[in-house]
């Protein structure tokens, strides 16, 4: 297992955002993380990738025990994530935000070796013609683009999207599945929150669904999106009556 | 070409004293005082945006260090515990405030100056008696201009050196959003200790080492709130992201304080308070970024035409 959770938790003072979530994951395999606001998948993310300690329950990554470790730890262990709110470096240039994971992470390139990295992760998005730019000219889709780059500048061996899909247009979209679908293709592991359903449908063999904190279905796309307690979360509770 | 050209330069400021007389020599040791202390507060400031206000607090360490020991130990050895305490409180200081954000970072740092102060004041009436302590040492003010310069080219050869290599491209990603920092794999506490453990060190060597100047010295001296502010807007000024920035605000900013307190020594506090202002609000990248982007312009005039 490249990922499992044994009973993770976290609370906020009173409220549990994610209460005994108890997941594994293969390596190669793309999961849906679904569920509606609120449920707690971003703070599951945030378990994960060490943003946030949690409060009880293990985390093991590539069968290390990483449990309340430092997110720059779990990055060097070979966790990459973007963030649901998309967050660049706005005072550095492309290549520059895109150097740090390949520098920092489980790599620790430097020299030509980075530069090289650098410019395959720029290219893989489309971006490597506007390396030198500064990354806070960039609008809304690119900067997406940028982080996805950074994101796989590490190397990952899991990739965290939070929903990376979202604000994309038609096209957009369409070349974004392609993309991830690709990147899948290359063996990599990625746990995607996403609310664009048709999205979920064509990159995710597997999906777990979220609830007030807990997980109420996983299983293969279809079966988890026709359960009954995943319709009635969505919906309100009387749409199965 | 770079490094022969500040060889030059360093060579001429080398053989300056030699020709300025006791006033010229004054004024350089000053100069060039400030000249390290802005250098070295650009060196963890100036990329991390973590504004101190703490230079002064190591900057009188420095000299109290000398002060205290100037007559027991031999002077390079006295040099060396001064480093070597300011290195230990930066340490102490950082771990403690280095997860403080933004304004509280700056209130706080202000604060530990007028601690560590009002702590060695309560400590010399209280403990040993005297609040004065003297200095006899037998260095000319050209002696310690030359030590300052060397601490100058050490600090920017230390800035030089960090710009090129990976913990350079860690602060200025530290500066932009630590959350990234740290999921991109940078230890970000880690680095950020070190850096101000470096600046730190830096600037209590250049109170260590102008201590000889003033011959008498006590807490109300030593511990001069203003270190610190003219400090900030030197680097400010000339751009605390930029290995020349801190420099070339120094330089201007330094003639300009020494003008200003010998013709309006009153007004002083005043004029470098409405200083500080127009730095903040008109420059806030420093002169250098703004002439760039002047001459930027011209340039793609003439590639045009």
């Amino acid at each position: 297992m490249i990922l499992e959770t044994q009973g993770l938790t976290k609370r906020f003072g009173g409220l549990v955002a994610v209460d005994g979530v108890s997941l594994a994951v293969r390596p190669g395999e793309v999961l849906g993380l679904l569920g509606p606001n609120g449920s707690g998948k971003t703070t599951l993310l945030n378990l994960i990738s060490g943003a946030l300690r949690p409060s009880g329950g293990g985390l093991r990554i590539g069968g290390h025990d990483m449990t309340g470790a430092r997110p720059d730890r779990i990055a060097r262990a070979g966790v990459a994530r973007t963030f649901q709110l998309v967050r660049i470096l706005p005072s550095l240039t492309l290549k520059e935000n895109v150097m740090v994971p390949a520098a920092y992470g489980p790599d620790r390139l430097w020299g030509d070796l980075l530069a090289a990295r650098v410019r395959d992760c720029l290219s893989a998005v489309g971006l490597d013609a506007r390396a030198d730019q500064s990354a806070g000219d960039l609008t809304y889709i690119d900067q997406k683009r940028l982080e996805l780059a950074r994101a796989l500048a590490a190397r990952p061996r899991l990739l965290l999207l939070d929903e990376w899909l979202a604000g994309l247009n038609p096209t957009e979209l369409q070349d974004g599945i392609a993309l991830i679908r690709k990147l899948s293709g290359d063996g990599l592991t990625i746990i995607m929150v996403e609310h664009i359903i048709d999205a979920v449908r064509a990159l995710c063999p597997r999906s777990v669904v979220m609830n007030s904190g807990r997980l109420i279905a996983d299983g293969p796309t279809s079966e988890a999106l026709a359960d009954r307690h995943v319709i009635a979360a969505y919906l309100g509770e009387d749409a199965d009556a | 070409m770079g490094y022969v050209f500040s060889a030059i330069a360093f060579a001429l400021l080398a053989v300056l004293p030699l020709f300025a007389g006791d006033y010229g020599t004054g004024l350089l040791v000053g100069l060039m005082g400030y000249v390290v202390l802005a250098s070295a507060w650009a060196l963890f400031s100036g990329p991390t945006r973590y504004v101190s206000l703490a230079t002064v607090a190591f900057f009188g360490v420095g000299a109290y260090v000398v002060a205290v020991l100037n007559e027991v130990l031999p002077y390079p050895v006295v040099l060396f515990c001064a480093a070597l305490t300011g290195a230990g409180m930066a340490l102490v200081v950082g771990l403690s405030t280095l997860r403080l954000a933004g304004i509280y970072f700056v209130i706080f740092t202000f604060g530990l100056a007028e601690l560590v102060r009002q702590l060695i004041t309560w400590f010399e009436v209280n403990v040993t008696g005297t609040l004065g302590r003297y200095i006899f040492l037998d260095l000319t003010a050209r002696d310690i201009y030359w030590q300052l310069l060397a601490l100058a080219v050490l600090t920017l050869g230390a800035g030089w050196w960090i710009r090129r290599s990976r913990l350079g491209l860690a602060l200025r990603v530290i500066g932009d959003d630590e959350v990234v920092a740290a999921h991109a794999g940078i230890p970000v506490a880690r680095t950020k200790l070190v850096l101000f453990v470096i600046s730190a060190t830096i600037i209590t060597l250049v109170g260590a080492v102008q201590a000889p100047r003033w011959v008498y010295v006590e807490p109300s001296i030593v511990f001069n709130p203003t270190v610190s502010f003219l400090t900030v807007i030197m680097a400010l000024l000339g751009g605390a992201n930029r290995l020349w920035g801190p420099v070339a605000g120094a330089v201007p900013l330094f003639l300009l304080f020494e003008w200003l307190s010998a013709r309006f020594p009153d007004h002083f506090s005043i004029l470098l308070g409405l200083m500080f202002l127009a730095v903040v609000y008109a420059l806030p990248d420093g002169v250098l970024a703004a002439l760039e982007r002047i001459r930027r312009p011209s340039v793609l005039k003439e590639t045009k035409a």
